[in-house]
C-alpha cells in the first residue's frame, strides 16, 4: 500500500514536470497546471484502515498545508470508492477560488486501479464556472469553481488529487486568520494540517470542540505548526443545535492578539469623512422638521435604508469586507449589510445621533466570544446607536420592520464588535427592556346545531419579529395564495373546511402589532363515533414548539427559539340548550427552559381553553434534554381538548324530519 | 300550558327568514351579505363601516329635502356627522341570543342587488332588513337599507324626519321633537314618551314618528298598545305597515286580521319558515290547533332547521295527544339541535302531565 501511494505521487509529479507550468484558459478565467510548491512536505502514505461498513467512500487522507509567506494553501485528498453511490459523489470534483486575488494551480488528479495509476489531469475534463451559489440571497461573490469531471471511475478505485490556491484578499491586510476542520460526519483515516510561517510571526491557535495541540518546530528561519489526527472518528449529526454551538470540531488560527486589533482593522474600512449628498441632507433636515417624536427622525433614516436601498451584495475582492461609500450606495440605490450600515451610521451622525458600525455573526451569534480574535468571526454588519440614554441595534438589511425603537423586531446576535476607535472587546447585544416577540391566536368555534357547519373565526396578533415576518409574508404573496395556505393549515384537521371570507389584516405599524383575521366554515367539524359527536380543539400555535426533538439521546445542546411568547385560546360556543359539563382546571409546567400554563373554563354553553407558552432560554444543555423531553410529553397531553356530545344518526341525517312532515300531512284536513 | 322552550314569541318587533342560501351560489352579493351577518353576529360593524357608501347615502337625503330650505345645509351637516355611526347603530340589534341570518338575494340587476337579512331577536321578535348593495369591480358597497316596519329606505325616513323638525314645522314642534329624539337616543323611554305627547296632533300621527314611539314604548305595555292603536289608525290598510301591526291585532284578539297581516307581509318579501310558524302560532292562539299543525308542517318543509317551529309544534302535538309525533319531535330536538331534555326538566313542564304518563313518552325515556 505504501509503495502504491508513493508511486502515484511520483507519476503525477513526473508527468507535470516534463510539461513545466501550463496555463489553461477557460471561459474568461484561467488556471495553472504545475508541480506542487517545493515547500510542500508529503505527510506520507495514509494509515492502513478498515473500510467502514456501509459507507460509499473511504476517506483515506486529508492534507492541508499553508505557507504564510507566499500566501499559498496546498490541498491533497485521497479517497477510495467502496460503492456505486460513491462514484456519483467523487466523479465530480469542485474547487473554488477567487480570481480577483487568487490563482488556482492543479498539481495532479489520478485514479489508482489494481495497482496502476491512471492520470486524469486533462484540461478537456475541466471547466471553470462562476456558479454564484448565493444568488437567492442577492449576494454576488465573484467566486469561480473549477469543476473536474472524472472519466471512467469504478468501485474499488482510489482517487487522488492535489491543488494550490495562491493569494489572499488584500482587504485583510497582512494578517492571517483561518481555521481547519477536525471532524466530519464520516471517519477519516488521517487528517493533517501544516502551517509554515516566518519566524517572528507567531500564530495563536485554539481548538473548538477538540483538544488538539500542534507540534511546533523551527527550521531555516521558519516555524512549522503541524496538527495531525489519525484516525478521525465520525461525528453523528444530532441537528437542532443552538446557533452559537459548533457541532463539528475545528482548530482556529489567528495572528490577531486581541479584539482591539480586529476593531482597528474594521475601523479603517468603515472610516468615512466625506459629506452626505445634498439631496439626502435636505431629506434629513425635513425629517428633523416634520418628526415631532424624538425617535421619529432616527426611525425615518432606518426605514429609508431598509426600504429604499435594495439589498444586493457585490462581494467581489475587497468588497467582501470593504463597504461602499454612502454616496456610492445612494447613487446605486443598492447595497449589502456593510454598505447599508455605513450609510445609516453616516445619516444618524448627521442627525446628531451617536452611531457606530457593529460586526456580528448570523451563523455563530454569541458563539463568537469563544473564538480567537479574527476578522473571520463575523458575517454581518449592523448599527449600534445611542439615543435617549439607551442603546439600540439597527439592521439596515431588514425589511418590513415597523414599530418604535422599543418594539422593533430584534435579532439575537448575542455579541458584537463595535467598530470605533478604542473598541477593546465584544459588546453584548441586548433587546430593549420591554421587547416582546410572540403571537396570540384566538379561535372561536360557533356551533348552531350538530348537523350544520361550524363557523370558525380566528384572530392572530403578532408582535416583534413575528409581526415583521407576517408583514413580509403578506406583502410578498397575493391574497389568493395566502388564503390557500391558510386553509391548508386547518384542512389537515378538517379536510372539508371552507374559507368564508378573504383573510383580513390589520397592521398597527406604530406598535409593531400585526393582526390577521380568518373566517372559515367547517362542515366536517365533528368526528362521529357511535352515538357520540367528538370535537377536538388543538393548540395549533403551540404544538410546533412542543414537538420532541429529532435526536433526544444527544451530546450536543438543543436549540430553543428564544424569546418567544405564544398564547392560544380556543373557544367552543354552543347553543344555550347544549350544555357544557366539566370542571375548570389550571395546569402549569415550569423549568429553566420554558413555562407553560393551560387554563380551562366552562360556562353554561361555552368552553374556553387558553394555553400560554414562554421560552426562557435559547438552549437545553445536553444533560438536561431527558428531563426537558419528559416535560414536553406532559405538556403534549394538554395540546388537544375534546368535547363529546350525544347524537342520533337518524335524526342528524334528516330522515326523521322527512318522516315527521309526512305524518303531519295526515292531520291537515281534520280541522 | 307553556312551551318547552319559549323563544318564539308572537310579538313581532318590526320588520323577515328563508332557508339559508348557499353563499357560493350567489357570488358576490350573497357572499358579502353572509360576511355582513357574520360580522354582526360577532358584534362587529367593521364590514358595514368599510363598505358603506356615505356619499350616495347623503345624496339621497339631499335629494329628498326641499332645495330652498334655509336650514337644509345645517340639517345635512348634522346627518353627515351621524352617518359614520350608522353601522354601529345596527349593533343595537346584536348580542346574546340574537342571530343574524342572510336569507337570499331578492332582486339583482345591473350591478345592484337587494339582500334580505333576518334578525331573530331571541324572544324579542323578528326583524327583517333589506340592504341595497352595489358592486364596483370586486368590491361590494352598501348604498342603503331599510326595515319592513316602515318599508322605506333609511335615507327617505331620515329626510322625512329632517323635514319634520327642522324645515316645515312650527318652532314648538321642532323643539319638542328634538327633546323626544334626544331622550330616545339616551334610552330614557319615559321622558321620550312624555315629549311625544307634547307634539302637535298632526305630528303625533306621522307613521315614521309612530314607529319611533313604538320603540320607546316596548317597556310599558299600555303605552305600547296605545302606540300600536295609533299607528293602526294612522296607516289604515297600508301593506307596508302590516307586519308591525300584527301585535296590535293580537292585543285586539283579532287573530285572523293578524294572519292576514302576515300574508300581506309575505306577499311582499316571500314566505319562510318563521312566517309559516308565526301563522301557526296565531291559529293556535285563535283556537285552531289543526290549522296550526298545517302551518308548522309548511314551516318545516321550508326550513327543516328552523328549530323554533319544533318547540311550538311540540306543544300542539301534546295538546292534541298526538304522542308518537310528539316523541319524534323530542328525538329531533335532542339529536339534531342538542337540547338537554332531562327527565327532571321535562317533569317541570306544565300541561305535559298526560303525555308524561303515556307509553310513548316512557319509551323515549328508556331510549335515553
Amino acid at each position: 500500500m505504501y509503495r502504491l501511494i508513493v508511486a502515484v505521487l511520483l507519476v503525477i509529479g513526473s508527468s507535470i514536470a516534463y510539461g513545466q507550468t501550463q496555463r489553461v484558459e477557460s471561459d474568461r478565467f484561467h488556471y495553472l497546471i504545475a508541480p506542487p510548491p517545493d515547500w510542500v512536505v508529503s505527510p506520507g502514505p495514509p494509515p492502513a484502515s478498515t473500510a467502514p461498513p456501509g459507507e460509499p467512500i473511504q476517506y483515506l487522507s486529508s492534507d492541508r498545508q499553508v505557507d504564510v509567506e507566499s500566501e499559498t494553501e496546498y490541498v491533497a485528498m485521497h479517497f477510495r470508492i467502496l460503492q456505486s453511490s460513491g462514484i456519483r459523489e467523487l466523479s465530480e470534483i469542485s474547487i473554488d477560488f477567487a480570481p480577483d486575488y487568487q490563482s488556482l494551480t492543479l498539481h495532479g488528479i489520478a485514479v489508482v486501479r489494481e495497482g496502476k495509476t491512471l492520470d486524469r489531469l486533462d484540461p478537456r475534463d475541466i471547466r471553470l464556472i462562476q456558479a454564484e451559489n448565493d444568488l437567492d440571497s442577492r449576494i454576488y461573490s465573484g467566486m469561480v469553481t473549477a469543476v473536474v469531471i472524472l472519466r471512467d471511475v469504478r468501485v474499488g478505485d482510489e482517487v487522488v488529487y492535489s491543488y494550490s490556491r495562491k493569494g489572499r484578499n488584500p482587504v485583510f491586510g497582512n494578517r492571517i486568520a483561518t481555521g481547519f476542520a477536525a471532524g466530519w460526519q464520516v471517519p477519516v483515516a488521517r487528517n493533517q494540517v501544516r502551517v509554515r510561517t516566518p519566524a517572528g510571526r507567531p500564530l495563536h491557535y485554539r481548538g473548538h470542540g477538540i483538544e488538539l495541540a500542534p507540534s511546533i518546530t523551527s527550521k531555516d528561519g521558519y516555524q512549522e505548526y503541524v496538527w495531525r489526527q489519525e484516525p478521525v472518528a465520525a461525528i453523528r449529526d444530532e441537528g437542532q443545535y443552538p446557533q452559537w454551538y459548533q457541532p463539528y470540531p475545528w482548530v482556529q488560527i489567528s495572528e490577531y492578539r486581541d479584539w482591539s486589533e480586529v476593531a482597528a482593522w474594521a475601523n479603517a474600512l468603515f472610516r468615512y469623512q466625506g459629506p452626505l449628498p445634498e439631496p439626502l441632507r435636505s431629506r434629513i433636515r425635513q425629517w428633523q422638521r416634520e418628526e415631532r417624536a424624538p425617535d421619529g427622525a432616527l426611525l425615518s433614516a432606518l426605514r429609508f435604508v431598509q426600504e429604499e436601498i435594495r439589498y444586493l451584495g457585490l462581494e467581489l475582492g475587497q468588497n467582501s469586507h470593504r463597504p461602499a461609500t454612502p454616496d456610492q450606495t445612494l447613487e446605486r440605490r443598492y447595497g449589502d449589510c456593510k454598505d447599508k450600515t455605513l450609510l445609516l451610521v453616516t445619516m444618524l451622525r448627521e442627525l446628531g445621533i451617536e452611531a457606530y458600525p457593529a460586526l456580528v455573526s448570523l451563523n455563530r451569534a454569541r458563539g463568537i466570544e469563544q473564538l480567537l480574535p479574527s476578522h473571520h468571526a463575523f458575517d454581518h454588519a449592523i448599527v449600534m446607536a445611542r439615543h435617549g440614554g439607551r442603546t439600540y441595534w439597527l439592521d439596515g438589511t431588514r425589511t418590513h420592520q415597523r414599530g418604535g425603537l422599543d418594539t422593533l423586531g430584534f435579532t439575537r446576535f448575542g455579541k458584537a464588535l463595535v467598530v470605533a476607535a478604542g473598541s477593546r472587546g465584544l459588546t453584548a447585544v441586548e433587546p430593549p427592556a420591554n421587547y416582546r416577540n410572540g403571537s396570540q391566536v384566538a379561535e372561536r368555534f360557533q356551533v348552531t346545531r350538530f348537523e350544520a357547519p361550524v363557523e370558525l373565526q380566528v384572530v392572530s396578533t403578532h408582535r416583534g419579529n413575528r409581526a415583521d415576518w407576517q408583514r413580509e409574508y403578506f406583502a410578498s404573496r397575493n391574497r389568493a395564495e395566502i388564503g390557500h395556505a391558510y386553509i391548508n393549515y386547518y384542512a389537515r384537521q378538517w379536510p372539508g373546511i371552507e374559507l368564508r371570507a378573504p383573510v383580513e389584516i390589520e397592521d398597527d405599524e406604530r406598535h409593531n402589532r400585526f393582526v390577521v383575521r380568518e373566517h372559515y366554515r367547517i362542515p366536517d367539524f365533528w368526528d362521529r363515533e357511535k352515538n357520540t359527536l367528538v370535537a377536538s380543539l388543538r393548540a395549533g400555535a403551540i404544538r410546533e414548539f412542543i414537538k420532541l426533538p429529532d435526536t433526544i439521546a444527544r451530546r450536543a445542546p438543543l436549540s430553543l427559539a428564544y424569546p418567544v411568547e405564544l398564547n392560544h385560546t380556543s373557544i367552543l360556543e354552543l347553543p344555550p340548550r347544549m350544555p357544557v359539563a366539566g370542571e375548570d382546571e389550571t395546569v402549569e409546567f415550569k423549568d429553566p427552559h420554558l413555562a407553560y400554563r393551560v387554563a380551562t373554563h366552562h360556562s353554561e354553553n361555552r368552553f374556553e381553553v387558553t394555553h400560554n407558552l414562554q421560552t426562557r432560554a435559547d438552549h437545553v444543555a445536553a444533560g438536561e434534554v431527558g428531563a426537558y423531553v419528559r416535560q414536553l410529553n406532559a405538556i403534549w397531553e394538554h395540546m388537544t381538548y375534546v368535547y363529546y356530545a350525544p347524537y342520533s344518526n337518524e335524526v342528524v341525517a334528516g330522515d326523521m324530519v322527512k318522516n315527521l312532515i309526512d305524518r303531519l300531512g295526515r292531520f291537515e284536513t281534520n280541522q | 300550558m307553556s312551551a318547552v322552550i319559549t323563544r318564539w314569541a308572537v310579538m313581532v318587533l318590526a320588520l323577515f327568514y328563508l332557508s339559508p342560501v348557499g353563499a357560493d351560489e350567489l357570488e358576490p352579493f350573497a357572499r358579502f351579505a353572509q360576511q355582513l351577518t357574520a360580522d354582526y353576529n360577532q358584534g362587529r360593524s367593521e364590514l358595514f363601516d368599510r363598505s358603506f357608501d356615505a356619499d350616495t347615502f347623503m345624496g339621497r337625503i339631499a335629494k329628498a329635502l326641499p332645495e330652498d330650505s334655509a336650514s337644509r345645509e345645517a340639517a345635512l351637516s348634522g346627518v353627515r356627522q351621524g352617518v359614520e355611526r350608522l353601522g354601529k347603530q345596527l349593533l343595537q340589534h346584536t348580542g346574546d341570543g340574537v342571530r343574524w341570518d342572510f336569507l337570499r338575494i331578492i332582486k339583482e340587476q345591473g350591478g345592484q342587488a337587494q339582500a334580505l337579512i333576518r334578525v331573530d331577536m331571541g324572544g324579542q321578535g323578528l326583524l327583517y332588513l333589506r340592504f341595497q348593495l352595489r358592486q364596483d369591480g370586486e368590491a361590494v358597497s352598501i348604498e342603503d337599507w331599510y326595515g319592513y316596519s316602515s318599508a322605506q329606505y333609511a335615507t327617505q325616513i331620515i329626510a322625512n324626519t329632517l323635514r319634520l323638525y327642522s324645515v316645515a314645522q312650527q318652532p314648538i314642534d321642532r323643539v319638542v321633537l328634538r327633546r323626544f329624539l334626544r331622550a330616545r337616543n339616551a334610552g330614557d323611554n319615559a321622558t321620550a314618551r312624555e315629549h311625544y305627547s307634547e307634539l302637535s296632533p298632526a305630528m303625533r300621527r306621522d307613521p315614521n314618528l309612530l314607529v319611533l314611539l313604538l320603540e320607546v314604548s316596548g317597556d310599558d305595555e299600555p303605552a305600547h298598545r296605545q302606540a300600536l292603536a295609533d299607528l293602526a289608525a294612522a296607516v289604515g290598510d297600508d301593506a307596508r305597515y302590516a307586519f308591525v301591526l300584527i301585535d296590535h291585532h293580537i292585543y285586539e284578539r283579532n287573530y285572523h286580521a293578524a294572519i292576514r297581516a302576515v300574508d300581506s307581509f309575505a306577499s311582499r318579501v316571500g314566505d319562510d319558515g318563521a312566517l309559516q310558524g308565526l301563522r301557526g302560532n296565531l291559529h293556535r292562539l285563535g283556537g285552531e290547533p289543526r290549522r296550526a299543525l298545517a302551518h308548522y308542517r309548511q314551516a318545516l318543509q321550508l326550513e327543516p332547521d328552523y328549530e323554533e317551529a319544533y318547540t311550538s309544534l311540540l306543544d300542539v302535538l301534546v295538546d292534541e295527544q298526538l304522542y308518537p309525533e310528539a316523541v319524534t319531535v323530542l328525538r329531533i330536538l335532542t339529536g339534531r339541535f342538542g337540547y338537554a331534555l332531562t327527565p327532571q326538566y321535562m317533569a317541570g313542564i306544565e300541561g305535559y302531565e298526560e303525555f308524561r304518563a303515556s307509553a310513548h313518552y316512557q319509551t323515549w325515556l328508556d331510549e335515553k
